[in-house]
This record gives C-alpha cells, structure tokens and sequence, in this order.
C-alpha cells in the first residue's frame, strides 16, 4: 500500500465517521462542529482528483460561508428546549431498515460496477491548471447552465428577504 | 499523472503534521509539567472581568441569519467571476465573454438592489 | 482560445420573456412600494400572455442551442403551453385569496411563481443533466419559499419546510445518480449519453449504470410523487396556500414528467428492460395506496393530494406502455393526460378556494355543478380512456402481463373513487 492509498483512506475514513457523528450527535452544535472536519476532507479528496479549483471553492464556501450559516441558524432555534427531546419517535426501526438496505444496495452495486475512468474536461481547454479547466467549459458548454445559476441564486434572494423579514418587523414592533 | 496529484501536497501535509505536533505537543507537555495549584477564583470562566448574569444559549436575531445566508449568495457570485478572470484573455469574441458574465452579475445586481430597497440589512 | 457561439435565442424566449416580466414586477414594486395587488398581477397576466403567444408562434420550429444543451420541439413546445396555461390559471384564483391572506409580499408571490414556470420550462426543453438539474431546483426552491408564504400560519411554515427537506435529500439521490451515470458515460449530454451506450452494449450489464438510473428514477418519483415517494405531498398540499396547491399540483409534476420522458427516450432507452420493471411496481402501487388512502381523509386538501398521486399513478402506466413498441402513442396520451389534470385539477382548487370564503349554501348557484364538473376528472370524464387505453391495448401481445397488471390494478383503484365522487356530485 502506497503513500497515496494510505493517505485515501485517511480521508474516506475521516470523512465517513465525522458524517456518523454529526447525524448521531443529540446537541446540534457538536453535530455541526463535527461536520466541519468532514468538510475539510472532502476537499482533500478533490485534491486526488486534481481538482484544486474545486477543493478551494470547498474550503471557502462549505468551511466558510456554510458552516457559519449553519451556526447561526442553530442560535435562532432556542436549543434549550430542544436539546432534551427525541426528534424520531415510532419510525426509528423502520428508518434504520431502510436505510441499510439502501447502503447494502449501493455497496453491493457499487463493488458489482466497473468504472471506465476519469473523463477529465476535453484536451483543448486544459492548458494549465484546474481552474482553466473549470472555466473552459463552464463559460462555453456550459453557458445556460452558468446563467441559470444566477437566477437560482436569485430566487434565493427572494427567498430570504421573504421568509426571513417577517420576525424582524414583528420584534421591533 | 491523474495518481500522483495529491502527493504535489506532501508539503502541504508535512506542516499539518508539524503543525498538529508542535501545538498538540505544547498542550501535552504542559499537562504533564505545569504547575496545577486550582482554588475556585482560577477556574471560573472569566478570571477578571464580568461575572457571568445569565445563560448564553439564547436565540439570536434573524437578521444574522439573513446576512449570513446574502454573504453566501454572494460569496458563490464572486466564486464564479474568479476562473472567468483567470481566462478571460481566451474568450474568442472576448465581448461575449465580457456579456455572459455582465448578464449573470446583472441579475444578482438586481437581487442585491432588491435587498437594499426591502430594508433587509438594515439594523435599527 | 474558447469559442462562445451566439445561441439561438429562439428556443429560450419564452423564458426570457418570463424572466423580464419578473424584472418588472419587482421594479415595480420597489418603485411604488404599493401594497395593492393590480399593478403585480397584471404585469404578470401580460407577461404570460405574451409568452404563451411566443410559445405558439414558435411551436412548430425544432431546433436546439447552447451546444444542444436546450432544444425546442413540439414535445417541449407542448409542455410550455401546459406551464403557461397552469401559470395564467393560477394567476387568476390567486390574486384575491393572496389578498385576504395578508400576504405583504404580493410581488415576489407573482415572481416566484413565474420563475418556478421558468424553471419548469427548461425542464421540459433541457437536453443535459446539468441544465435539468439547475431548472429542476430553480422550480422546486421557488416552490419551497411559495408553500411558506403565509409567513403567520404555522401549517404553512411547516408545509414549506418539509418540502424543502425532503425535496433537498430527493435532489441529492439526483445528482448521485447524475454523477453514475456521467461516471459510466463521460457525458452529461442526454444524446451523448444514448448514442455512448448504444455503441458499447457492455455498459448495460454494468451495474453502476443500473445504480445511476435507480437513483436518479427516486430523484423523479419524489418529484412527481409516485407511492412509496409520496410521504410529502398530503402535508404540504394541506399546508400551503391554496392557490399554491393548485399550481403545485399541476405544473411541477408535468414538468417532472417531460424531463423524465427526455431522459429515458433520449438517454437511457437501451435500458428499457429495466425500467420497465420500475414503472410497473411504482404505477400498480401508486394506484392502489393514492385511491385507498384517500378514502379515509377528513380534509378536501389531503383528499384531492391524494387524488393527484392517483393521477400520476395513471400516468405511469404510459411509461410502462411506451416499451411496447409504440412509444409516440404512449407518451402522447401522457401528454394528453397531463393538461387535462391540468386543467381539471387548477378548477377543482379554484372552487376549494371560492368555497372556503363564501361556503356551499351562500355561494353561486353554480359553484356545485363546477365542482361536480371538475371532480369528474376522477372518473376520467375528459376522454382520455379514449387515448389510453388503445394505446395500451395495442401494445398488449407484446408487453401482455405487465400491461395486464398496470390496468387492472388502474381500474380496481379508480372503481371507489368514482362511487365516492358519483355520491359528493349526487349531495351537491
């Protein structure tokens, strides 16, 4: 085993048990704080691909921008009350079995697949590094795509300004 | 070359690894040979300073949330002018380039005109 | 150097028209800072308009841009006009029940509904998993905030934020999907897609393509909210705002269904074999569990739920025909089907709404014999029987037991509903 398988491992582990854990944390901040390792290393898996765009964006948009989101929504809930009561009540076998059964489905297909291989973006646009390659397509084959991005971002504008100004309005009145 | 990207980052690791060793080192050594004299004064939160009043865990204003959920909207609009930068020489009709990204900051301009107009990041 | 191509800017106008008259319904309202409703709902009502004409006009052109990344063609052209006449519908039963809900925001309601049209259309015209991903989640969100907007009633926050949730973890199954198939394939282009497995047969005994069609089919059936997907829809039907029901009802779920025709014809039809056997189970129990639970609801907002996850069992039941042979004819009486519910089912919520404010006794003397004629969609009174079942009858040597199953089970299921529905007309 090479430097490289061990240091996948390192990650893919990490990443598999810091996600156990934040789902089965009952205190919505340690879940959210054990979150923030998985993030990390999600972003060392983009770096085996060589795609080091994509682990940057991670690190300043999920570690950053998300995790702070996800702070401040857990402030808004009041935890006090919350923290003691169990969210799942009769469902909880039921869920445990479907959810392996669907994990068991994935591994099972998954180990049953072949993978043709990374299809990296076409040649002529790879002329230096990741974020080239990002670029070239995402500006060219992916121009309608790109523009639709920004009117999803906009109705999550609207979004917020909608959902979340109400409560401001009532507490200063 | 697709295998051997990640090791380009052994530095990189190497100075975690440092890193994690030198501060974790200093924890541990300090443990182990400091001086541990405690009298309920020293452990308290806040040595010096205010004295607690009153539970921390209490909620928030949901205005934070809504600046934090505008920062992330627009902290994805600025992800995406960066490879525009990077490559923008490279457009072939470099107007175009130029137009695709004008229209896609058009909207979010738009968007953040919105915001301002609605009072949303207002703070009184 | 990288070329940018000028698109052709023919295949998205609708779009783009729907795109400016949002523009102009919030510059409107910034400007005048109004709080009455005409200004919105007539900027709405003429962008529309205009969209639908545009839509017409163009209707008969069949043409892809953006690197065959979004194509018009009658099928896609068809869907939009479905869209526009659910928007012009919607538009219409909203506009004073807004209004008595005190919903402050009137103009962003108009606008989120036209952009989840907008969404909705480049799901019917989008040839790329991408392009489909980004329309399918520009119409959900916009539906996630639309169902919440009754920001004062508890049942409507909760709606939104059960839908939000779970049609989060629905979008991730997705895109995993999404990402197996463009892992098997090197491509996100649908035709790519079709012509890569055409070519090299071996991928069809491989099981991570099996794997992406799995769970991309999830993604769809939680959208169009096939039986065991369905858990959602009777709390947020009964939650959101009536006029938003009416709108979710119908639009969305054609628009699933177009994306999801595209998909599979264009895409995935050598798998044929495979999702076959999907649509069948998901039809039989979509059919069965909708009718029987549906006959225990004390709500006309969770029964006519219920009744529109009936309805997309019937239309399953094309997707199981459509591999007999005939698949045109299939999917036609899919189309069909789809703007009649359309149409029947934005009625059904009208005169929900109209009966909520005035109730059946002080009403207009109409009011019950347009319920009676909307709720007779339920025992199938626009002739699609006529469409239906001729098309599956005709594929019956070949695909005989599936069929067999599928339409047996389809007309054991409706049998109660039309006693239920032939007794409220009876009442009325």
């Amino acid at each position: 085993m090479g430097l490289e398988s061990i240091l996948f491992y390192y990650f893919a582990i990490v990443i598999v048990a810091t996600a156990a854990l934040a789902v089965s944390r009952r205190n919505p901040v340690y879940a959210v704080l054990f979150l923030l390792p998985c993030l990390v290393h999600i972003a060392g898996l983009w770096l085996f691909l060589g795609a080091e765009f994509l682990a940057a964006i991670q690190i300043i948009i999920y570690t950053g921008a998300i995790m702070v989101l996800y702070l401040f929504v857990i402030f808004i809930l009041d935890l006090g009350s919350f923290r003691t009561k169990r969210i799942i009540h009769q469902q909880k076998s039921l869920a445990i079995a479907g959810g392996l059964a669907l994990i068991v489905q994935l591994v099972v297909l998954t180990i049953a697949s072949t993978f043709p291989g990374p299809f990296g973006p076409p040649q002529e646009v790879v002329s230096g590094g990741n974020t080239q390659a990002v670029g070239g397509v995402l500006y060219t084959d992916f121009l309608f795509p790109f523009e639709l991005a920004s009117l999803v971002l906009l109705v999550a504008i609207f979004g917020a300004v909608v959902l979340a100004r109400k409560e401001s309005e009532e507490t200063s009145s | 070359m697709q295998e051997s990207a990640i090791l380009g980052y052994l530095p990189i690791l190497i100075f975690f690894a440092l890193a994690v060793a030198i501060g974790g080192g200093m924890v541990v050594v300090s443990t182990f040979l400091g001086r541990k004299n405690p009298n309920p004064e020293k452990i308290s939160t806040y040595e010096c300073g205010m004295v607690p009043f009153k539970d921390a865990r209490q909620r928030f204003d949901v205005r934070f949330y809504l600046v934090a959920m505008l920062f992330i909207l627009f902290d994805i609009e600025v992800v995406f002018l960066y490879p525009w930068a990077v490559l923008f020489t490279r457009f072939d009709p470099v107007i175009f380039g130029f137009v695709e990204m004008l229209l896609f900051i058009f909207v979010l301009l738009f968007g953040y005109i919105y915001v301002l107009r609605k009072g949303a990041l207002d703070w009184s | 150097m990288l070329n940018i191509l000028v698109p052709d800017f023919r295949v998205i106008a609708p779009e783009l028209i729907l795109v400016g008259t949002t523009f102009a319904i919030i510059l409107w309202e910034m400007i005048t800072r109004t709080r009455r409703h005409v200004g919105s709902v007539l900027l709405a009502t003429v962008g529309t308009i205009i969209a639908l004409a545009v839509t017409a006009g163009l209707s008969q052109l069949n043409i892809s841009t953006f690197g065959d990344s979004v194509v018009l063609d009658p099928f896609a052209s068809f869907f939009k006009m479905i869209f526009l006449l659910g928007l012009l519908l919607t538009i219409a039963i909203s506009s004073r029940y807004i209004d008595e809900g005190e919903v402050r925001e009137h103009a962003e309601y108009y606008a989120l509904l036209i952009l989840a049209v907008v969404g909705m259309m480049v799901l019917a015209t989008g040839r790329e998993l991408v392009t489909l991903f980004l329309g399918l989640e520009l119409m959900s969100m916009s539906l996630y905030i639309l169902a919440g907007i009754f920001k004062t009633d508890p049942r409507s926050n909760e709606a939104s934020m059960k839908y939000f949730i779970l049609g989060s973890f629905a979008t991730g199954f997705m895109l995993f999907g999404m990402s197996y198939i463009y892992g098997m394939t090197g491509s996100t282009h649908l035709r790519v897609i079709g012509r890569v497995i055409s070519e090299n047969p071996g991928l069809l005994a491989n099981k991570g393509l099996l794997l992406g069609l799995f769970m991309l089919l999830v993604g769809f059936a939680f959208k169009i909210s096939a039986v065991p997907f369905h858990q959602w829809t009777p709390d947020v039907y009964e939650g959101a705002p009536t006029s938003v029901t009416a709108f979710m009802a119908a639009g969305p779920k054609a628009a699933a269904f177009a994306a999801l025709i595209r998909v599979l014809m264009e895409a995935l039809p050598q798998m044929k074999g495979d999702w076959e056997l999907l649509f069948t189970i998901l039809a039989v129990v979509t059919m069965t569990l909708a009718n029987l639970v549906a006959l225990s609801q004390d709500s006309v907002k969770r029964m006519l739920a219920y009744s529109s996850i009936a309805h997309v069992g019937y239309i399953l039941i094309g997707f199981v025909a459509s591999v007999g042979g005939h698949a045109d004819r299939a999917f036609s009486a899919v189309m069909f089907y789809l703007l009649a519910y359309t149409f029947m089912n934005t009625g059904a919520f009208a005169i929900l709404i109209f009966l909520t404010s005035r109730g059946f006794h002080a009403g207009h003397p109409w009011a019950p014999w347009q319920c009676s004629f909307f709720c007779s969609h339920w025992r199938g009174f626009p002739p699609r029987q006529v469409s239906q079942p001729s098309c599956l009858y005709s594929t019956l040597p070949s695909r005989g037991s599936t069929i067999f199953w599928s339409s047996s089970a389809s007309l054991t299921a409706r049998s109660p509903r039309i006693i239920i529905s032939g007794s409220s007309s009876t009442c009325t």
